[in-house]
């Protein structure tokens, strides 16, 4: 379930003639579609076995053993606060992305396909809240066909001392 | 560029830190000369290499401290505390300078500051001689004009002001010896500073060409010696004269400022003393020309001082020239410093040593004005001059004789010398026998394997064949063409090697041998000596071969009968006749009047004269006796001096030549021979702190290919990466232990369950030995390399312990107190990575000791201590861990302060301090903004340290421990382990959980049944020893299921903080491994009682627990609950208040 890595040299090719396009990797958490840029996704696997990590802030999966790397894993759903259903599907789908320099897995319910977006169909996020999201984590959206695509801000959604305060309310909570 | 640059400050920082050390040491002993010189060396070399690199700065500050170290040196002034401190200034800031240059290629810093404070001293020590005489006022005026002038004049100018600066230091210096003359006649006070004064002059105008100065004071200086040699009195004539000379030096130099050229006459002053000496001294010229051993002591102790200080400018020297084979500049100064020693000889009468520099100087004169690549025989001979030269001062220091094996060094300098000045010959004069022309010069070129082995070794084997077969061919005296088709060969394949030199040198044989032919003159011994020259030149250029002696066939003549590889030498010596016919060959027999060799030649003589007769016996004997007593002579000149070492042989030394000549007799003793010099070296090197240190650096430089060879200068993060590799390999070792259980338990199923016959079964536990087998083999492959890999990450603490000493002064500095540090163990080896770690604590520890530890000298005294306190720094190994200790006589940890502190800063209540241990008391001192000092020094004092210190060596999975007696002593006891990245550790599961506690930490483990444990302040506790240990469920403090909650036994882990043991209850034990520490993300490690993860056999992870965290959280979640229960308490209080 590797992204192939030649797509992405020859997207770059791509880009350099009209770099108005966008390759993104859409994923399904609950009813919503969100999109991430492709050159951000370094691997996407299925069914790891997620460790759980005692006292560790809620959204923390946990941490997988990636060929002897130890990747920790984010609940997506959880780290928005989105409310969905729980998922039926026993078998994870985990989005591993490369950001800043580390890399970090998020379990989302599916991933979709590879969707091919103009810039300019991007549009700001809106103000209001978007699918019970709070819109700082929100890049931008797009529309396509039918469907309202959300860009997520990633780097956001990691921002340690974010993460950092999280944990304290959560320890918080449980003393 | 950017090569030398590095290269530049690798050495400066090598230098640097040598530098720190000796400079530390001569604030303990501010006279010691050797500290001052090895200091000298070192900021002699980093002037070197910065101007070298172009960087002026760093150059400029470093000559200042040059100066400042000179006048040091001789005494001019002397070592106080400003002047090292202003040294050890200047140091630190050619240290940021190299820092700079490393981070942006520029030397940023200024350097001015310090500049003119060390021009202040260097000026104030010449003011003050001259306000002592006052004789000289010009002086003065000069020494303005010359900070004056702008020094960056023509190359020339710059020599010559170079020069008028030191003379005019060496001139004030004069003055005031000969203002103390005049009242006090006895030459005994001065006459010997006044010698080495007027020899450093002499031997610093003459590579200048400044004649007249340098005939002026070496007159004066032989003067001089004659006083001192007749009556040690300096007469009235004498004295005026001395004025006279001194008033003419003066107007010398002033001209030479203002014009660049001596113009006065100094004839006059010559004739004067001349006459003087005639006059006065006429007796003692011939006393001392008869008895030269019967130097004056003084006289010979200042030749031993100023030609040690060339020497060590000689080595630095060749240490550049090392690096950069074209540089002339270096090769020039190399000649003045050999011209230095070779004058002061001279006016000593040494004349092993005039002789030796003499012709040194010439061989380098010649490569200068060639423009010669300096060859690496060259190389050679130059640093074992150097060496023998530095041995032979320490003997004429001790024995007052001179001993120098002069004539073995000449001949390796004839030998040098004579290809080029046979090149040159060659050009003018066309030989008629084409036999005096030289041959191509192959001594300077080393052939090795650098290409293909294999076809090395092919070409070697062919040229020793074909080497063999031409031997062979000439003493059957074979025609011309012959020879000729050989040497066709040879060239050939030197062709086809590449050897372009070599392939020249074959071509030049055959040309030779044409003419030979062609001149028809038939000579047989000419065409045979030609033979024998060129094979010989090969043999040496390539000392890979075995050639093996022709036997002599018995009716030739004694010259033939000569074994086919005698050199020419030992050859000369059989036949009067061809000794005139080998002109440049019998020069170096002239000059090599080695006792041995003449003995050789005799021996052989003997040898050839009966080998008519075959009497082999007795040349062998005779041969036998020369090599004995070789063997011994050279244990005698060891003892003092040591003899050329045998990387000679390639350039022919006896040895090799009598190696040849007599092979199977003569190599196992030269073999011992060679032994016992390495031998007798060695208690030599161990006297003498100095020389050893030479003779480091020598090694250095004569077998730098080979170090280089030998060590490898890797990134640290290839290493990284390798032992990261080697941890996954760990892994999976563990991985394949695990299968090899499931494969036992397969095997058991399958014996029980399975209906599988006995050959069935069989097969399969054959299988599973193998593979048991296989496990084995691969653990103990997997174990070594691990090993490997982690050894080659560990360093010795020294490179952590070096850095103290100064620290340590540091801190004493402007404090009333004194320390003496000691430090052992620093071949203690530890990783890399936890040298890296620890080196803040360690000094934090230090600085703890030396700042609240250690009392003031007023307080030991008191106190009825040493005044100087004692620091030790000592590391040792304990198992797999390496025990750091820090321990002060100083005042020690006083328990009541903490306990008062803790009070004051109501950390604790009384009861509680009142309960604690003495120990307990001490680890309050590592809570954070805990601090007994009563005052915030610029150091420390305000309570952030131990904290700190605490936290990091926690981070290492390391402990700290704190002993003390009050008024005693303070331990600090560091513990931590060999190395980070893998770690023996305890596997443990809790649920479905596994976790990984580290050995460490751990105390025991125990089976304990839960009647066995009580409830004390809602914490569960065992009685364990007449102690009482809290105990607590990880399972609980995890929020994990575990199934072992309400069973009636469980098992506990007890572990060690060093501070507190508390046991922790696990579901199982799997057992001990070693585990590959594996980070996690910040926000997963931090306060989350973690310190990691890692993988276990199957692929899963497992947490590695972080002791003190987990300690931390289970205190603080009771502490909070502790104040939950007293906030119910009191609103029930509240509430029970309010009802009321």
């Amino acid at each position: 379930m590797t992204v192939d890595t030649n797509m992405l040299d020859a997207q770059d090719e791509q880009a350099s003639e009209k770099d108005q396009l966008m390759q993104l990797v859409g994923f399904v958490i609950g009813n919503e579609i969100f999109g991430v840029d492709i050159l951000m996704v370094q691997e996407i696997i299925r069914g790891a076995v997620v460790t759980a990590i005692p006292n560790a802030p809620e959204f923390v999966e946990g941490v997988i053993n990636l060929r002897g790397n130890i990747i920790p894993v984010i609940d997506l759903r959880k780290r928005l606060n989105l409310y969905v259903e729980q998922k039926t599907d026993d078998k994870n789908w985990v989005l591993l992305l490369n950001i800043g320099n580390r890399t970090t897995g998020f379990v989302v319910d599916r991933v979709t396909q590879v969707l091919k977006i103009q810039h300019d169909q991007i549009e700001p996020p809106p103000d209001i809240v978007v699918a019970g999201l709070e819109s700082q984590y929100i890049n931008g959206v797009c529309e396509i066909d039918d469907y309202l695509l959300i860009l997520l801000d990633f780097d956001r959604i990691l921002l340690m001392e974010e993460i950092r305060k999280l944990k304290q309310i959560d320890n918080m909570k449980t003393t | 560029m950017t090569d030398l640059t590095d290269d530049y400050i690798i050495e400066a920082r090598e230098h640097l830190d040598e530098m720190e050390t000796h400079l530390l040491q001569l604030e303990q002993t501010p006279d010691d000369i050797n500290i001052l010189n090895s200091i000298f060396t070192d900021v002699h070399t980093i002037k070197g290499a910065a101007q070298f690199t172009g960087l002026s700065q760093s150059s400029e500050l470093a000559h200042r401290v040059e100066d400042v170290l000179d006048l040091l040196r001789q005494e001019t002034i002397a070592c106080t505390a400003e002047i090292s401190d202003l040294l050890i200034g200047s140091m630190d800031r050619l240290a940021l300078l190299v820092n700079e240059v490393e981070q942006s290629r520029q030397e940023t810093s200024e350097i001015d500051d310090l500049v003119e404070q060390l021009n202040q001293i260097i000026n104030k020590t010449d003011a003050d001689s001259i306000q002592e005489t006052d004789t000289n006022p010009e002086t003065k005026a000069e020494t303005d004009a010359v900070d004056e002038t702008p020094a960056d004049d023509a190359v020339d100018g710059d020599s010559i002001q170079n020069f008028l600066t030191s003379s005019k230091e060496q001139f004030a210096f004069i003055s005031t010896l000969l203002d103390s003359l005049k009242a006090d006649s006895r030459c005994e006070n001065y006459c010997p500073q006044l010698i080495s004064t007027m020899m450093i002059i002499a031997a610093d105008a003459q590579p200048l060409g400044l004649e007249k100065t340098k005939d002026l004071s070496e007159k004066i200086a032989a003067l001089l010696v004659l006083v001192e040699q007749k009556d040690n009195i300096i007469g009235q004539p004498v004295l005026t004269l001395l004025n006279d000379v001194i008033e003419r030096f003066t107007v010398l130099f002033h001209e030479l400022e203002l014009f660049q050229l001596e113009a006065s006459p100094v004839e006059d002053l010559l004739e004067r003393i001349d006459d003087l000496v005639q006059k006065d001294f006429s007796g003692t010229v011939e006393d001392i020309a008869t008895e030269t051993d019967k130097l004056d002591t003084d006289a010979v102790n200042s030749f031993i001082e100023n030609s040690r200080a060339s020497l060590t400018a000689i080595e630095a020297d060749l240490l550049l020239l090392e690096n950069d084979t074209h540089n002339t500049a270096v090769l020039t100064s190399l000649a003045s410093h050999f011209a230095t020693i070779e004058n002061a000889a001279q006016l000593l009468d040494l004349s092993p040593v005039e002789t030796l520099c003499q012709h040194t100087v010439l061989l380098l004169n010649q490569h200068i004005d060639n423009e010669q690549v300096v060859t690496f025989p060259l190389m050679e001979l130059l640093s074992e001059m150097e060496e023998q030269l530095s041995v032979s001062l320490t003997g004429l220091e001790n024995s007052e004789a001179l001993i120098l094996p002069v004539d073995d060094l000449l001949s390796h300098i004839q030998l040098l010398q004579q290809p080029t000045e046979e090149h040159e010959e060659a050009e003018i004069n066309v030989n008629i026998a084409g036999f005096d022309t030289a041959m191509v010069d192959l001594s300077g070129d080393t052939y090795a394997e650098e290409h293909d082995r294999e076809l090395f070794d092919i070409f070697l084997q062919q040229l020793q064949n074909t080497l063999q077969s031409l031997q062979k061919k000439v003493i059957e005296q074979k025609s011309v063409a012959e020879y000729r088709a050989e040497i066709d060969t040879l060239k050939s394949s030197a062709n086809y090697m590449g050897y372009s030199r070599l392939v020249e040198f074959y071509q030049q044989w055959l040309d030779r041998i044409n003419t030979l032919a062609d001149s028809e003159t038939e000579d047989e011994a000419i065409t045979h000596e030609l033979m024998f020259d060129y094979i010989e030149a090969l043999v040496k250029t390539f000392p890979q071969l075995k050639l093996q002696t022709v036997p002599e066939p018995d009716n030739l003549s004694p010259s033939e009968a000569a074994p086919v590889l005698a050199t020419e030498e030992p050859a000369a010596a059989f036949d009067e006749e061809e000794i005139n016919s080998l002109k440049d060959i019998t020069d170096i027999t002239e000059i090599t009047e080695d006792n041995l060799f003449n003995q050789l030649s005799q021996a052989l003589e003997v040898s050839t004269s009966q080998g008519d007769s075959d009497n082999d016996a007795v040349s062998d004997e005779a041969m036998h006796e020369i090599f004995d007593k070789m063997l011994t002579d050279n244990e005698n000149v060891t003892d003092v001096a040591s003899k050329p070492v045998p990387a000679f042989t390639p350039v022919a030394s006896p040895e090799s030549k009598e190696n040849d000549y007599n092979k199977k007799q003569a190599e196992p003793k030269i073999t011992q021979n060679k032994e016992t010099k390495t031998q007798s070296k060695k208690p030599l090197t161990d006297k003498k702190p100095t020389a050893k240190k030479t003779k480091a650096q020598q090694k250095d430089t004569s077998s730098s290919k080979k170090v280089l060879k030998r060590n490898v200068r890797v990134d640290a993060e290839k290493i990284d990466t390798l032992m990261n590799q080697v941890g996954e390999l760990i892994v999976d070792k563990g991985y394949f232990h695990q299968l090899f259980n499931e494969l036992r338990l397969l095997q058991k199923e399958l014996k029980e369950n399975a209906s599988l016959n006995s050959r069935e079964l069989k097969q399969v536990r054959a299988f599973s030995f193998r593979f048991a087998e296989a496990i084995v083999s691969f653990g103990r492959t997997s174990n070594d390399l691990q090993e490997g890999v982690m050894k080659v990450r560990m360093l010795p603490i020294s490179q952590l312990f070096d850095r103290y000493p100064r620290l340590v002064h540091d801190l004493v500095h402007r404090t009333d107190k004194k320390v003496n540090l000691e430090v052992r163990g620093e071949d203690t080896e530890l990783d890399k990575m936890i040298i890296e770690e620890i080196s803040d604590p360690l000094i934090h520890l230090i600085r703890n000791a030396v700042d609240h530890g250690i009392e003031s000298t007023e307080e030991r005294k008191a106190a009825g201590k040493p005044e100087v306190a004692k620091l030790l720094l000592e590391a040792y190994n304990e198992s797999n861990h390496i025990v750091i200790e820090i321990t002060d006589n100083g005042r020690g940890i006083d328990p009541e302060k903490i306990k008062a502190k803790a009070l004051d800063k109501s950390l604790y209540s009384e009861d509680e301090l009142a309960r604690m241990s003495q120990k307990e008391l001490f680890y309050l001192i590592m809570l954070p903004g805990f601090s007994t000092a009563k005052e915030v020094s610029n150091t420390s004092g305000r309570g952030v340290g131990m904290d700190v210190v605490k936290k990091n060596i926690e981070k290492l999975n390391g402990i700290l421990e704190i002993d003390s007696k009050p008024g005693t002593y303070t331990k600090m006891r560091l513990k931590i382990p060999l190395t980070l990245a893998i770690i023996r550790a305890l596997q443990v599961r809790v649920g479905d959980s596994f976790f990984t506690i580290p050995l460490s930490n751990v105390e025991e483990t125990l089976r304990v049944y839960n009647k066995e444990t009580s409830m004390m302040e809602g914490t569960k506790v065992i009685h364990l020893r007449g102690k009482t240990m809290p105990i607590i469920y990880l399972s609980k403090l995890f929020n994990i299921h575990s199934d072992h909650l309400s069973s009636e036994k469980f098992f506990v882990v007890t572990v060690n903080t060093g501070m507190q043991q508390i046991g922790l209850i696990v579901d199982e034990l799997l057992g001990q491994a070693e585990v590959v520490i594996k980070p996690l993300v910040d926000y997963l490690q931090e306060k989350s009682g973690f310190s990691g993860a890692t993988i276990i056999g199957d692929g899963k992870i497992s947490l590695i627990l972080d002791i003190y965290e987990l300690v931390n959280m289970t205190t603080s979640k009771q502490v909070l609950r502790h104040q939950q229960q007293q906030n119910l308490k009191r609103k029930s209080l509240n509430l029970e208040e309010n009802n009321a």
